[in-house]
């Protein structure tokens, strides 16, 4: 949570007193790190070579944890830069110009985010084909992300936001933020990290691990931001202000949508390749849902039904653990290369 | 009549409560069938220093009176065969003899019980009382408790309370402190409890994620058998 500490200074256009101002200021202070020195100081020696000594399997496994992440990443940089930050502007919010500055450091650190994985997976890991020129902003994911489903949750938050921005609507605002920083950043992000940071056991990558550390103290800060939003939101609907009526019950219900894709990617970094670095699908899973009772039910105080996350958890579990991955990824793959056909052929890209 | 919770008597009402549970019954059945769907609940963090005055007016009352009630010969008798421990506990008590073996004896922990009890004085322990302690003595391993649950298609097949830990290799095991066990007797959701980590589960969730149902009766009726609490 935000600590209250008092702040140095005072202005009379900027309330250095709000919450978000001193949100502001912490990613001023501890989002700063940069990429290319973090590149140029560590270096990639290390890492290069774990990677070329590991199996297939354990590579794939890794691969697929860090393309939900550069998908992931590229999603939500695009959608604070754009939706995110027009709705902290909407007027049911209180302390807009602090909010839209603290969307500034989100959207800085996210790109960042996406700068350092695109960097790290092109440097280190092998020149796998992202068919990166038609466009992550137009749905063109990495197969396994789009092969899996982990990409519909991200179209999802497209919507959500782009509702947001336009309507200015508290409960859309509160849907958005739901996804976007409860169940992208603070379930899918935060149990990719746990993975990641358990890594040091399995494979010497340290300037992934290292990296891994500044992007989850960035996250944990966007967490922050989307938590007290929502709180913002569901004082004023406990208030009884009937502009907010149907935020705590459309957080909920905007759970319940996300959650089955955190099947998706639990399984795609885990069962779909055979497991070999022990990233353990049951305490994944485990690990979500405690995620999930601390954010919404200790910190919201929203009344969620478990079995209704476990039964919408469970569904996705068995149909995706039914599916013949590689055919759907092959799918994906002949179904980008005929994008590529009709963008060489002069289509609209 | 209501049971003691811990206890074996607990225990085997709860698996008559489970078996009796056509909504369970439903709900768990395959559970177990092609993998261990056994459970241990590990209750952890047992008060043992608890004192037998601290214990339930129900459990305690009827001691104290007893020991109150000896007659000075029948303690002068009572202490001819005190153990050394009791004696250097009774003189740290204030009074007469008599006094001060009540005093020592009611003010003697759960752990400490087996260093002052002597048979001759456990004549004097009230059925309930005798039972339960020596429920304690024998199943306490380092504070916990080890309760295990045969459960098969829809049947809970065996209840047990297990005196060497290592007796069984169970599928599952939900661990955690004794007040969250009390937390959900007392109705806290079984799902939420280990969500929010008070209690943990091990064991594999993706076995667990379709039987949703059956792991909130599983808890459900846990709370609905009528218990008294031992602590």
């Amino acid at each position: 949570m935000v600590e209250s500490t008092k702040p140095s200074y005072s202005g009379q256009r900027v309330d250095t007193d709000d919450k978000w101002y001193q949100l502001f200021q912490k990613g001023v202070e501890l989002g700063t790190w940069n990429v290319e020195k973090l590149f140029d100081e560590i270096g990639f020696k290390q890492d290069k070579e774990t990677w070329e000594s590991l199996e297939d399997d354990e590579r794939a496994q890794i691969r697929y944890l860090l393309s939900g992440f550069l998908d992931g990443e590229t999603e939500v940089a695009g959608d604070a830069a754009t939706n995110l930050s027009r709705a902290m502007g909407a007027d049911c919010l209180e302390g807009n110009r602090q909010k839209e500055m603290f969307m500034t450091m989100l959207t800085l650190t996210e790109h960042k985010h996406t700068q350092f994985l695109d960097i790290y997976m092109n440097e280190v890991m092998d020149d796998r084909d992202n068919y990166a020129e038609l466009d992550p902003r137009k749905g063109t994911r990495v197969p396994i992300v789009q092969a899996t489903g982990l990409g519909e949750v991200f179209e999802h938050q497209g919507l959500l936001t782009a509702k947001a921005a336009q309507t200015d609507d508290p409960v859309d605002i509160a849907r958005a933020a739901t996804n976007y920083h409860l169940n992208v950043e603070g379930i899918l992000a935060r149990v990719g990290s746990t993975a990641i940071s358990r890594l040091p056991e399995r494979a010497n990558l340290p300037l992934l691990n290292y990296a891994f550390k500044f992007i989850s103290t960035d996250e944990g800060r966007h967490i922050t931001h989307g938590v007290e939003l929502l709180k913002e939101l569901l004082e004023k609907e406990q208030a009884g202000k009937p502009a907010y009526q149907g935020v705590e019950e459309n957080i909920v219900s905007t759970l319940y949508e996300d959650v089955p894709y955190m099947a998706d990617f639990a399984y795609m970094y885990t069962d779909a390749v055979g497991d070999p670095l022990d990233f353990d699908i049951d305490s994944t899973l485990m690990r979500g849902g405690n995620l999930i009772d601390g954010m919404y039910n200790e910190t919201l105080g929203c009344d969620i039904d478990y079995m209704q996350v476990m039964d919408n958890v469970s569904d996705r579990y068995n149909e995706i653990s039914e599916w013949d991955l590689e055919s759907r990824l092959e799918e994906q793959e002949r179904h980008y290369q005929q994008k590529r056909g009709v963008a060489m052929d002069g289509g609209d890209d | 009549m209501a049971e003691w919770f811990p206890s074996r008597e607990w225990l085997h009402t709860y698996r008559a409560a489970l078996n009796n549970n056509e909504t369970y019954r439903e709900a768990s059945e395959g559970w177990g069938v092609d993998f261990d769907g056994d459970f241990v609940f590990e209750i952890t963090d047992i008060p043992t220093e608890t004192t037998i005055a601290d214990l339930p007016e129900d459990l305690s009352g009827e001691f104290r009176e007893n020991l109150e009630s000896l007659s000075d010969e029948h303690v002068d008798e009572l202490l001819t065969d005190a153990p050394s421990a009791l004696e250097e506990r009774m003189g740290e008590q204030d009074g007469d003899d008599h006094e001060r073996l009540v005093a020592a004896v009611l003010s003697t922990s759960i752990s400490d019980i087996p260093e002052v009890t002597f048979s001759a004085l456990r004549e004097e322990y009230p059925a309930d009382l005798d039972n339960l302690l020596d429920q304690l003595e024998q199943y306490l391993n380092d504070g916990t408790i080890y309760a295990y649950i045969d459960l098969y298609d829809g049947e809970c097949l065996e209840t047990t309370v297990l005196q060497d830990p290592e007796a069984r290799d169970p599928g599952f095991a939900i661990i955690g402190p004794y007040p969250h066990w009390k937390d959900l007797l007392e109705g806290a959701d079984v799902m939420e409890s280990i969500f929010s980590e008070d209690l943990e589960l091990d064991g594999s969730t993706t076995t667990i994620l379709p039987y949703s149902e059956a792991a909130q009766e599983l808890g459900d009726t846990a709370g609905r058998v009528d218990d008294r609490y031992l602590f």
